[in-house]
């Protein structure tokens, strides 16, 4: 549990923004000087508002953007020199979950083509194994075996998320990265979605980097918690320490904020 | 007193597939000065009850059967002509997204405006610019005056979605819809507009039909709430009832199954809607 999966030191991205030929380009600092670690085996969780760097902080994390400065150290290694073969193997240890179950799924592929993806394109497994493989992801997320052959435009929002699911457990990844996984869906269809990711954590010892501004999902599902804003950390810690007590005057004015049922 | 009374309410699609009865024999009163909410999931029909209330059901769908009585009108006998008139001046809608139903290429002063303009013909253009900007002021847009001339891309989704208020309640209607407001905003920025949508009904007695899915909102705003599902009412009672004492089994799992820090055990399995059990098959618990 205290191994730690993921470092990540004085972290940061900035992004010019041209605002014409003769004006000075503006610097967005995205992520400004972001430090902390992952452990194993937790679900850390990033939460902020929009523009507050989280889901930039992922991306940086899955190396789909490189940052302007700082370091995100994997087992120990720096992501940022990753290339050829061991990018490929870091890609298969550090899987996504996106948010959008609508726009991350081909609408032209069936659904055992979907999930079997990253098989075909990381493994030497034959169609058949590839199938098989295939098949039993899709009854660990609770799809039926006769659903393989169906489009994503067959499915509601929660299984087409379940199937987003089973494509990233495909390769037996160490991590992860879940952004906003279940703020697309119903409540009821949120709280499946939920339970599958918490029941699929035990299963696989797997780590969770789960990014959201819903503090309530945040606060039941969480171990550790980064509270974002503005691009730099304002609260890090045990999710009992930033719920039960936090410091940060902004960690206050966002858990007040929640729309809490109380009569 | 009620404002508006929905009886019978049956708005049903047609496609080659069949028919979808979207909306399947609802009834319920908005009483005045009251916030009424709607809840259910997608496909439950709460969206649809607010179009057919404004009028704005278009082919395939068609309102089938039913009254929608507004202060002693049936709103489904007036002509195009007649409820255009109603639309805007007496109900009035905030949609859910503030990105797309704002016009890019317009001033939000100008957006505001133009209600004022259809609706409020005795008013000149200098009475009507003070007017906006007064509008501006009350929905707590700073710098009203220089935000007049502003176009939608260059304020933030909190901002628009408070220039959408501010469109709705330029002729200070009797009846607000709001679809969805603050499902596209951020917590901090969503807390802001219920409380503004609060003191505006407080001010100005609107009564207000709010639609969404979140039950933590439907507990800070609402004094009565509908909960739909697949089309119909299945429970209806005080905000306080529903919450201290919800009776239909679709409420309580509905209910359950959103984590709620204080109350739900961090990292215990949430209760969820069971695709099996047929929730039409319990008796209505309208209160």
């Amino acid at each position: 549990m205290s191994e730690i999966i993921f470092q990540i030191n004085n972290l940061k991205k900035y992004y010019e923004i041209n605002l014409g030929l003769f004006k000075k380009p503006k610097i967005v600092k995205a992520v400004n000087d972001v430090t902390f670690n992952v452990k194993k085996g937790e679900i850390l969780s990033i939460v902020g508002e929009s523009g507050c760097g989280k889901s930039t902080t992922a991306k940086l994390m899955l190396k789909i953007e490189e940052p302007t400065a700082g370091k995100i150290l994997f087992e120990g290694k720096d992501i940022t020199k990753f290339e050829g073969d061991e990018l490929k193997e870091y890609r298969k240890k550090v899987q996504i979950i996106f948010q959008d179950p609508y726009s991350s799924l081909n609408p032209r592929w069936k659904v055992g083509q979907i999930i079997g993806e990253p098989l075909k394109l990381n493994t030497k497994l034959s169609d058949k194994e590839i199938k098989e493989r295939v098949l039993y992801l899709m009854e660990k997320v609770g799809m039926l075996p006769e659903w393989y052959d169906r489009y994503p435009h067959q499915f509601s929002g929660g299984q087409r998320q379940r199937i987003g699911i089973a494509r990233a457990l495909a390769l037996n990844p160490e991590v992860i990265v879940c952004d906003e996984p279940v703020s697309a869906l119903d409540v009821s269809i949120q709280a499946q979605v939920l339970n599958l990711l918490l029941d699929l954590q035990e299963e696989f010892n797997l780590t969770y980097v789960f990014i959201s501004h819903d503090l309530s999902v945040v606060e039941h599902i969480s171990d550790r918690i980064v509270v974002m804003y503005f691009g730099d950390i304002v609260e890090y810690g045990t999710v009992s320490t930033i719920f039960d007590n936090p410091q940060h005057d902004y960690t206050k004015k966002l858990i007040n904020a929640i729309p809490i049922i109380e009569y | 007193m009620n404002l508006l009374e929905v009886k019978n309410l049956k708005t049903y699609f047609y496609s080659d597939a069949g028919v979808n009865k979207a909306v399947d024999d609802i009834s319920f009163e908005i009483p005045k000065g009251k916030t009424v909410c709607i809840v259910g999931e997608s496909g439950s029909g709460k969206s649809i009850t607010s179009l057919s209330i404004m009028g704005l059901i278009d082919a395939p769908g068609k309102i089938e059967d039913g009254e929608i009585v507004f202060e002693g009108t049936d709103l489904l006998k007036l002509s195009e002509k007649d409820m255009r008139k109603v639309r805007g001046r007496d109900v009035s809608m905030i949609f859910q997204e503030p990105m797309t139903s704002l016009n890019p290429s317009y001033t939000v002063g100008y957006q505001i405006d133009e209600a004022l303009k259809l609706h409020q013909k005795h008013l000149n253009k200098h009475e009507r610019f003070d007017k906006v900007v007064n509008s501006l002021e009350l929905v707590g847009i700073p710098d009203p005056k220089e935000k007049y001339g502003e176009y939608p891309f260059k304020l933030s989704g909190g901002q628009r979605q408070r220039i959408m208020i501010a469109i709705a309640m330029a002729c200070e209607p009797k009846l607000l819809i709001a679809d969805e407001p603050t499902t596209a905003l951020d917590v901090t920025i969503q807390a802001q507009v219920l409380d503004l949508m609060n003191k505006l009904q407080e001010e100005k007695g609107t009564s207000i039909l709010f639609i969404t899915h979140d039950l933590g909102v439907v507990s800070k705003v609402a004094d009565e709430v509908i909960v739909m599902y697949k089309g119909h009412i299945v429970e209806k009672a005080s905000a306080k009832e529903l919450f201290t004492d919800p009776k239909h089994p679709y409420t309580r799992a509905l209910l359950h199954s959103i984590p709620t820090p204080g109350v739900t055990k961090r990292k215990a399995k949430l209760a969820t809607v069971d695709d099996s059990v047929d929730y039409l098959s319990f008796p209505k618990e309208i209160r």
